[in-house]
């Protein structure tokens, strides 16, 4: 993860993906053999369910070295577990604005709902964060906090 | 007023010793010249029982390990954090009985309030089966962001600066009334999700992660901030958590035992509107 990771030129984000077993994996599943095209970056973890996803996870991803992190869960109304999605919703809206205060973009972490039969709606969406984050550069939260502290 | 308080509270407190109808008086008595949580078993002991204006500690910390009928002395934050507590049915209400009393605002050892209560908006208690003095007028909460940082790379390297101090003691958790978890995530060791002894990485990792736990529950008595040995602003973080809490989902901390936790509920069609404000206002 680490190489050629300073230079902005040439940028590769890391995305780590959290995504829910019975809608967003699916949908990736279906796009890939759909044969949609996407970039690589995105690094993709299986769960359950998007509300299995612990704040934690989050922050450690950053700490690890990832610039972006996608949760995919399923469609509000239609999740497997009937409401997990909905705390999901509100758990990471507010980690959003949390990260926003402690100095992270919370463009940084993106919830988004896929179905598993949105092949296509999954490439979109992956397409889309990894130009985005392009955009942005690198977080690498390590070294930028390393060289604030002095 | 103080003293009338403290006159009222220890005929209260003989009388509910002798009685019978608690086991235990929890209050505030003098060690040398700091003021230290005591508890009192007996009617003769009662009038170790202090209050005035150097009671900041909060009392909800010792009352998690008391264990039969209590007897405790609740100033505003107190209050709410048994509140608090009691909707994480940490305490049964039929073993307290409460004596509310008006708080003064708190000083420190030369005379200066603490920051904590000079920004309180909530000084008489919440809850309380008796209440002793008189209520005191209340403040209206301060406008948003009293550190005033700009853009988000001021935040960054506030932060960074801040927790580039931290040594990690974990005096904020065990001082905070509620941090009540048997095992706490960030001690675990198998899998160690904050590293002891990392670098500022890990301090990050640890104050969000305590910060998100604290959401809709924080009661900003500033116990963690007086107990940090290294001066962080903790407070901060945990009322801007509680402050988007209150804006997001419009539940306040420790102000009805009858709220539900504010991350374990959902409201399908506010909720709905709410993450289309979200997404709007970033982009």
């Amino acid at each position: 993860m680490e190489g050629g990771k300073q230079k902005k030129k040439g940028f590769e984000p890391s995305i780590v993906g959290f995504l829910c077993n019975w809608c967003s994996y699916a949908g990736a599943d279906l796009a890939g053999t759909s044969r949609l095209e996407y970039p690589p970056n995105l690094r993709v973890i299986r769960v359950m369910c998007s509300s299995r996803v612990n704040p934690l996870f989050v922050l450690k991803a950053y700490q690890r070295g990832a610039d972006g992190i996608l949760i995919g869960g399923c469609h509000p109304q239609d999740c497997h577990y009937m409401e997990g999605n909905y705390y999901t919703r509100r758990r990471f809206m507010l980690m959003r604005r949390l990260l926003d205060y402690m100095g992270v973009d919370s463009r940084r972490l993106r919830v988004e709902w896929v179905s598993a039969s949105e092949g296509e709606r999954f490439a979109e969406v992956v397409r889309e964060y990894t130009d985005e984050l392009k955009k942005m550069g690198p977080l690498d939260l390590k070294n930028q906090m390393m060289q604030d502290e002095r | 007023m103080s003293a009338e308080i403290q006159d009222a509270l220890r005929s209260e407190a003989r009388k509910l010793l002798e009685e019978g109808k608690v086991d235990k008086i929890l209050g505030y008595c003098m060690s040398g010249d700091r003021v230290v949580p005591c508890m009192v078993y007996a009617a003769d002991e009662v009038d170790k029982l202090i209050y005035n204006n150097r009671c900041k500690i909060n009392l909800a910390r010792y009352l998690r390990e008391c264990d039969g009928r209590v007897g405790v002395v609740a100033k505003g934050c107190d209050s709410r954090a048994i509140v608090e507590l009691l909707k994480a049915k940490q305490l049964d209400r039929s073993d307290l009985f409460i004596w509310g009393v008006s708080c003064p605002g708190m000083v420190d050892s030369e005379g200066r309030q603490y920051r904590s209560c000079s920004v309180c908006t909530h000084r008489n208690p919440v809850v309380y089966d008796g209440f002793l003095g008189k209520l005191v007028e209340e403040k209206p909460r301060l406008k948003d962001d009293e550190l005033g940082l700009g853009s988000r790379d001021e935040r960054m390297s506030y932060w960074s600066k801040q927790f580039s101090r931290c040594i990690s003691c974990m005096a904020c958790r065990n001082v905070c009334p509620m941090c009540y978890c048997k095992e706490c995530v960030l001690e675990k060791k198998d899998p160690e999700w904050v590293a002891r002894g990392g670098d500022i990485s890990d301090i990050f990792v640890y104050h969000a992660i305590k910060a998100m736990h604290m959401a809709g529950r924080c009661v900003e008595c500033g116990e963690c901030e007086r107990a940090c040995p290294v001066d962080i602003p903790l407070m901060h973080l945990y009322s801007r958590v509680c402050r988007d809490v209150e804006q997001l989902f419009g539940v306040e901390a420790g102000m009805d035992e009858n709220d539900k936790p504010p991350l374990s509920v959902f409201d399908l069609e506010a909720d709905a509107i709410l993450e289309e404000n979200e997404k709007n206002k970033k982009s």
